[in-house]
């Protein structure tokens, strides 16, 4: 594996870059701004061949061409992409608070509502020193866990470390589901990700455990530009579980992240997603943006990929899980719950894309809009000329609290084949005052009103999560929408 | 246990009850009836706190608490009971979900545990028999495509789980044919004892068959005109209002 | 240079109007188009219909007096004819309400409009006063002349009712030649309070044909639209319709059936805003897609910030019939108000074969059966027409076998 070595010489030969700027690669830190002399520098830091860096200014070389898309029903200032530092990684401690007390106490509320112990709640404020190991005094346990997946054959770790240890599957996969130039911010992400997670599940084994646990340890400042790949071979299972029930300390306004899944024959994926990052605070100050590319690729027969997400966090959520059902007789779904309150905005659906013959999707989508929050709904449905026996049915229900906010949907179905059946079907609603009156007429408080009716609301969701998962939605949700009634 | 003085409730700033007093005591059951408009279901609101409904004058002690200045679901801790007229459908929650909160609701208004899964269940099955409900339709929305007779029973069944003190019965017997009519009066019939006390608001005489009144109140343009024992209902049904309305 | 030869076009007829201001308005106008040219269909409303290849297209205006078969009018109603985009008198049943549309402003962006604007021809122009009823409905046929190859007309058309006045308007495009023309109509409504419009808009194009209409609806208080759309052509076609309920208690209903010949493209775009409380629409659109067709729906609801109470239904079902067929359905809500009921729904699927199996057991044969259940999903959208000689009129378009025994037997199975 030869590292461009020879690249960071240039570089640091090169006029442009004062000695300050070695100085910065040795704290790990690139200053703002992106060209390709960065993503040169990116690219060595972390080793990679010459393949992925020629991956990468491919890439950025086309994003320049590009425009951010403007379609979606979400509005925001631009966004100057040269005051963004695009590596920084690790992110030191040394940046972090230096105990609880200097959290903002609004987060520590949150934690403790969602009843987050102590020591987690420092690591996911992201206090100085506070190791993994420490908090979950959890060598032993990844080691477990680690030892446990090495003997199912199953690789479950960082890209970076795939790219140099299983270069051949990295190189086969990476960029055959979303497409370096597929949009802008996937583009983007491609030009400089830094950050993300390997999945390989060889033939025939069913992954011996959620990829829950083990991913929650070490989630921990996932990058800004974070990169998934996941692969499931011929007739493999997995369960993988991404994000946080509790909203992390995180100084990044703009998130764009590229997933990207391939099913082979008979391979199942489960992806579930709990997102809560920072969605700003009651006036729309602040927040992450959080612009994803999320792909899954059902490319063997009789294959299936399952989305579910649970999204409420980020001031802009701008996400469209989606499947590429190209094997036959391959499944589809997604299942999904978006809040906005106070002054979030989502455009968030799904694609579905039935290529393959006897090919079914699902999709069932919930959004609750609150306070002056504004909720989309965007999915497209696409049979093409070859789907034969393609069916879809759609469902997406909007649930209003308070005459502030907006509740959209945009549902998309383009059919090319005269054997599809699809079915979309949508409404609105709204929590009604005379629902929360008879619930507080039999002794139940407003607040637990509102969060039974909206769990009601969202269960054909919530039973597609884990167990353990559905219970910490759950919370979320009534914790998201606090202050959002009455 | 219930103690109205000079009532005065406006809703969308119109006067409604207009100086009601109304003392009902454990062990009683008082029936109030009287013409549409009269002010029935307004005060069976004020009481149980309806938002919109304000009090403009008067007061209303319940065990010698000041009723007025508790949120509805306190006052359903302390265990007041409203029947609704119209009971109110909510999809996706099911009824078990309601009574399960409802009953952690009260005991932990009370400084007590959650009740055990296993008793819970016990006490729904006990329950739901004298209603005559099948405890399947329990896993369903709350009134989520119930007949309005099943509402009606459905609406007795969360009265006789949940054990208020005082159950105020809002039409509860309208709309509904006569076998229903039994069961709810059965419902009601239950739980009467000497520590609970029953106000049964009505517009049929009909429902005071199966349950004795021992109080009669005639309730016109916004206060009580004339009260009596379970004799008054019955001259009511001969003679119709109008006689009273014009004393 | 693109759009070379509408500037050609426009020049010949500026000069036909001297130096007054009406030309000078339209050359404004001409400039707009010119400057923002067609939609692109980067352009979120024009993303499955193309019209990039009219900008190279060499249009000329017809030329006076060309001449059509007129067809049988229909009873009970006037006709108002127009023959390669011009009033024919003389084969008009009456001379009213026709009249030249002030050339008004248009969105800056909106090449169309403009285009429609610079060009535009004497149209209906149908103006009641409060309380006024029209009689009979009136019946405008669009028809083109056997030498308007290679030509394009525009028109604009205009109705007004006062408070309380009601009439019925039948709007049918159907011309017969094969050859490439473009025809763009805009109609503006107002209805005063309480008044009550009926809009019938029926299109027969045939192959080369390009059409783009465009419909803007203003309901005041208390008023309803009551407009059914039937496309049947084989040509290009491109509607727009635009309601807004702009005081409380109006009521809309737009209602379409698409038949596409072969080759066609038929697109349909709807938008009906809800911008005050207490309105009501309904929108039912249904689509028989067969060989070689695309078909387009795209439906918006809008419910404004304090439109509350609004009610309002939207369903799209389409039947795909063949491999080569093309169906896209987008069925939009976008709503800011808390205490609405809106429902939207849309389907795309199949004739149902067990009812086919289950006529043919009956000795149907095959291709009557599936005639029958197509007339019978037709029939949810045609029961809209109350105007019985029209009903007749659509459907000897439609052609659907007619055998009241058969529609027993389908009612029983359904």
């Amino acid at each position: 594996m030869a590292a461009n070595l020879s690249d960071v010489r240039q570089l640091v030969r090169n006029q442009k870059y004062s000695a300050g700027f070695i100085t910065d690669i040795e704290a790990e830190k690139v200053p703002p701004g992106l060209s390709e002399d960065v993503i040169r520098l990116i690219s060595a830091k972390k080793l990679e061949p010459e393949w992925l860096l020629e991956f990468r200014l491919k890439a950025y070389r086309r994003w320049l061409t590009m425009t951010e898309p403007k379609w979606a029903h979400v509005q925001f200032p631009p966004i100057d992409y040269q005051s963004i530092s695009y590596y920084s990684q690790p992110k030191s401690h040394l940046d972090g608070p230096k105990s609880l007390d200097e959290v903002d106490p609004k987060l520590l509320e949150t934690y403790k509502k969602l009843g987050i112990p102590l020591k987690e709640q420092e690591m996911l404020a992201g206090v100085q020193n506070v190791a993994v190991d420490v908090v979950f005094d959890s060598v032993s346990v990844a080691t477990t866990f680690k030892k446990k997946l090495a003997e199912a054959g199953v690789i479950f770790c960082p890209l970076s470390e795939a790219v140099r240890e299983r270069p051949d599957l990295v190189q086969k996969y990476l960029g055959s589901v979303v497409p370096f130039a597929d949009n802008f911010y996937a583009a983007l992400n491609t030009a400089v990700f830094t950050e993300g997670s390997f999945v390989y599940i060889p033939k025939g084994v069913r992954c011996p455990m959620e990829l829950s646990t083990y991913f929650r340890i070490n989630e921990r400042n996932t990058g800004q530009f974070e990169r998934t790949l996941i692969i499931a071979e011929e007739g493999a299972y997995v369960s993988y579980l991404e994000g946080c029930t509790a909203p992390q300390r995180d100084e990044n306004q703009l998130h764009a992240a590229v997933v990207e899944l391939v099913a082979l024959d008979d391979a199942q994926i489960k992806y579930s997603t709990v997102q809560n990052w920072y969605p700003g605070d009651e006036e729309g100050r602040g927040g992450i943006y959080n612009f994803v590319t999320k792909r899954g690729d059902c490319r063997g027969a009789r294959s299936k990929i399952s989305w579910t997400q649970v999204e409420t966090g980020s001031a802009i959520t701008w996400k469209y899980p989606s499947c590429i059902l190209r094997g036959d007789d391959s499944v589809g779904e997604f299942y999904s719950v978006a809040l906005t309150n106070h002054r979030q905005q989502a455009d968030t659906g799904t694609k579905m894309i039935h290529v393959g013959k006897n090919t079914k999707s699902t999709i069932v989508s919930k959004g609750i809009s609150a306070g002056r929050g504004q909720q989309s709904y965007r999915g497209l449905v696409r049979v093409l000329e070859g789907a034969d026996n393609a069916r879809n049915y759609t469902q997406c229900d909007s649930l209003l609290i308070g005459d502030q906010c907006g509740a959209h949907t945009f549902p998309y179905t383009e059919v090319r084949n005269p054997s599809a059946r699809l079915e979309h079907e949508a409404t609105t609603s709204k929590i009604a005052e005379d629902q929360l009156y008879y619930c507080r007429a039999r002794g139940i408080s407003e607040e637990e009103a509102v969060s039974m009716i909206v769990n009601g609301f969202c269960k054909e969701v919530f039973k597609e999560l884990p167990m353990e998962f559905a219970v910490e939605a759950q919370k979320l949700l009534q914790v998201s929408l606090e202050g959002a009634v009455g | 246990m219930l103690n109205i003085k000079d009532l005065h409730a406006t809703v969308d700033g119109k006067e409604i009850l207009k100086g009601l007093s109304l003392t009902v005591n454990a062990g009683e059951v008082h029936a109030i009836m009287g013409p549409n408009g009269s002010g029935k279901s307004t005060l069976a609101h004020v009481l149980a706190g309806r938002e919109g409904y304000s009090v403009t004058a008067g007061s209303v002690s319940f065990d010698g608490k000041d009723l007025l200045t508790l949120e509805p679901e306190a006052r359903a801790c302390e265990g007041v009971f409203l029947g609704f007229q119209y009971p109110v459908e909510i999809p996706g929650v099911s009824n078990l979900t309601l009574l399960k909160a409802a009953i952690n609701a009260r005991r932990k208004y009370r400084g007590g545990t959650e009740i055990e899964a296993g008793d819970f269940l016990a006490w729904i099955r006990d329950r739901a028999k004298i209603v005559k409900i099948d405890p399947k339709m329990l896993s369903r929305g709350v009134n989520e495509g119930f007949s309005g007779g099943e509402k009606k029973r459905n609406e007795i069944l969360q009265m006789l789980i949940l054990e208020p003190r005082l159950m105020i019965l809002d039409e509860t017997d309208s709309g509904l044919d006569i076998d229903a009519l039994k069961v709810v009066s059965d419902g009601i019939n239950t739980l009467r004892s000497p520590e609970r006390a029953t106000v049964l608001v009505t517009h049929y005489q009909r429902l005071l068959d199966y349950v004795q009144p021992d109080f009669v109140h005639v309730l016109a343009r916004g206060r009580i005109v004339k009260s009596g024992g379970p004799e008054l209902a019955r001259e009511l049904e001969e003679k119709g209002y109008g006689w009273l309305e014009a004393a | 240079m693109k759009l070379e030869a509408y500037r050609k076009a426009f020049e010949q007829l500026a000069a036909g109007l001297g130096d007054t201001p009406s030309r000078d308005s339209r050359r404004a106008q001409f400039e707009r188009f010119a400057a923002v040219g067609f939609p692109s269909k980067r352009e979120e409303d024009w993303r499955y219909t193309d019209l990039a290849s009219l900008s190279e297209k060499q249009f000329a205006l017809p030329a006076d007096g060309g001449d059509a078969l007129i067809p049988q009018a229909l009873a009970d109603s006037q006709q108002l004819v127009f023959v390669d985009g011009r009033f024919d008198a003389a084969r008009s049943s009456t001379q009213q309400h026709i009249g030249n549309i002030a050339t008004t402003e248009t969105a800056d962006d909106d090449g169309l409009a403009a285009l429609n604007a610079a060009f535009a021809s004497p149209g209906l122009d149908l103006q009641l006063a409060a309380g006024q009823v029209l009689a009979q409905p009136l019946h405008l046929l669009f028809l083109g002349s056997g030498s308007a190859t290679g030509t394009m007309t525009h028109q604009r058309h205009r109705i007004v009712l006062g408070s309380g006045a009601s009439a019925s308007v039948i709007l049918e495009f159907a011309r017969d030649s094969a050859d490439e023309r473009l025809a763009t109509h805009t109609l503006s409504i107002e209805l005063g309070a309480n008044a009550s419009l009926r809009l019938y808009r029926l299109q027969r194009e045939s192959a080369g044909a390009t059409l783009l209409t465009r419909i803007d609806a203003r309901l005041d208080r208390d008023s309803r639209l009551r407009a059914l759309c039937l496309d049947a052509g084989g040509g290009f076609v491109r509607h727009d319709c635009n309601v807004t309920l702009a005081a409380p208690g109006c009521e809309a209903e737009v209602h379409g059936l698409y038949v596409p010949q072969p080759r066609a493209h038929v697109d349909n775009h709807t938008r009906i805003v809800h911008a005050a409380p207490h309105g009501r629409s309904r929108e039912h659109f249904r689509g028989i897609v067969g060989e070689r067709t695309r078909a387009v729906f795209s439906g918006k609801v809008v419910v404004q910030p304090g439109a509350q109470k609004t009610d309002s239904e939207q369903r799209i079902a389409n039947l795909l019939l063949s491999k080569r067929a093309e169906v896209n359905a987008k069925p939009d809500l976008e709503i800011y108000a808390d205490d609405v009921k809106c429902a939207h729904g849309a389907t795309v699927g199949q004739l149902d074969e067990t009812a086919l199996a289950y006529l043919r057991s009956r000795g149907i044969d095959a291709a009557t059966a599936k005639a029958l259940l197509l007339r019978a999903f037709a029939l949810e959208i045609l029961d809209h027409v109350e105007f019985a000689p029209l009903r007749r009129h659509i459907e000897d378009i439609l052609d659907f076998p007619d055998d009241p025994e058969l529609d027993r037997l389908i009612e029983a199975i359904a």
